[in-house]
């Protein structure tokens, strides 16, 4: 009886809408926008950084989202900021160890701490700093 | 069986006849799978088979979320493309063909997911237009390189909406509605359609893994050895599938 339950729960999850683990919001629109013109990298971060914020919010960010978004933010050249984001996801999941430790080594700018909730305000100050680097 | 028991089935059973779920035609071998239990699954960009030359960016944005929503780590898909092709590996057909050990490896990652887009086109047919988009998934072991779990899914929509008033205004409207279509037709939903019912129909997809509810409680399902329940006697399972892979055009909602 038990095992029935069950298979029938997992077949009515599995078939119907998504389960919703994670909030994902606009994620698919905004890498296939920004594939397409590379040139608009600013509106790929700030769609990235929206999905990371709601995300936050509701403690349902998508595996690889924070990476995804500190490569948004390297490439937009705030690397501060995108080392921190790199650190998020080293300290969330497990499994991205190995690749968000390269990664943080690529910054050059590891704060050897891995605190994971630096401030964001620091960090836009920090980008700022930087002045015209994402032009 | 106590009634609670009771009400849940009663109400599963009728979810179930809604139309959502679909019967597995035939189980998929699983012990590769479960002995190797990935965590993580690195995602590269696919093969495109399909003239569209668009279809491989669009494909790769839509592919994290029904992974993940499995229940796996995903990397970050934008993120290793860009790193492979720094790397040389630009041209997906070389991400392919490289050895899946040392792909895995060089990401920290437990499997590598391939996809090869085998159709992504729109045909104009008497007054509709087709889409059709159709895809191989194939997941190896980043340890062994082995096939941990292989499907292919093809999905077809139709603009033709059937209904759309008789005479000269109805086929007006129709030769419209397929010419929109025609000119820029909507491959992202059906994609995601397609993504949704590989990873996850029962029997076929891929078991839950370490991040969802059920990792762990699906043997049933996602087994080798599946439970005798699960068979054809239960009445809920005779629920016919509306969805199957090759189905004709869906005409409406």
């Amino acid at each position: 009886m038990r095992n029935l339950i069950a298979v029938m729960s997992l077949a009515v999850l599995c078939g119907c809408a998504p389960t919703g683990l994670y909030y994902w919001g606009d994620y698919e629109q905004a890498l296939y926008a920004y594939t397409k013109q590379p040139g608009e990298i600013d509106a790929y971060v700030a769609s990235l950084g929206a999905i990371v914020e709601e995300g936050e919010a509701a403690d349902k960010v998508p595996p690889g989202l924070y990476a995804e978004y500190g490569f948004a933010l390297m490439s937009a050249g705030r690397e501060s900021e995108a080392l921190t984001y790199f650190e998020k996801e080293r300290d969330k999941w497990p499994e991205a160890e190995k690749m968000m430790g390269l990664m943080i080594d690529g910054t050059g700018l590891e704060t050897g701490g891995g605190e994971a909730d630096a401030a964001p305000e620091s960090a836009e100050i920090a980008a700022t700093q930087q002045g015209s680097a994402a032009e | 069986m106590n009634s609670l028991n009771k009400g849940l089935l009663l109400v599963l059973t009728a979810l179930m006849a809604t139309g959502c779920a679909t019967t597995p035609p035939e189980l998929t071998d699983y012990s590769a799978f479960r002995a190797e239990d990935p965590h993580s699954v690195l995602i590269v960009p696919p093969i495109n088979n399909a003239v569209d030359v668009d279809a491989p960016a669009f494909y790769l944005s839509t592919i994290s979320r029904p992974v993940g929503e499995r229940g796996y780590y995903v990397f970050p898909v934008h993120m290793v493309k860009t790193l492979l092709e720094e790397d040389g590996l630009s041209d997906a057909n070389l991400v392919h063909d490289a050895d899946p050990t040392l792909l895995a490896d060089l990401f920290g990652a437990d499997s590598v997911l391939y996809v090869t887009i085998q159709r992504w086109d729109a045909q104009y047919i008497v007054l509709s237009t087709q889409v059709t988009v159709q895809f191989d998934y194939v997941l190896r072991s980043g340890e062994t390189g082995d096939v941990l779990w292989e499907e292919s899914m093809m999905r077809t929509y139709s603009s033709d909406t059937g209904n759309s008033g008789g005479g000269l205004a109805g086929l007006i409207v129709q030769a419209v509605a397929a010419a929109v279509e025609k000119a820029s037709p909507n491959y992202v939903p059906l994609a995601q359609q397609a993504n949704a019912q590989a990873t996850a129909q029962a029997g076929q997809g891929v078991p839950a893994g370490k991040y969802h509810p059920m990792y762990g409680q699906d043997g049933a399902l996602f087994g080798q050895a599946p439970d005798p329940v699960a068979d054809a006697k239960s009445p809920a399972v005779e629920t016919s599938a509306p969805s199957e892979p090759a189905a004709p055009p869906v005409t409406d909602e």
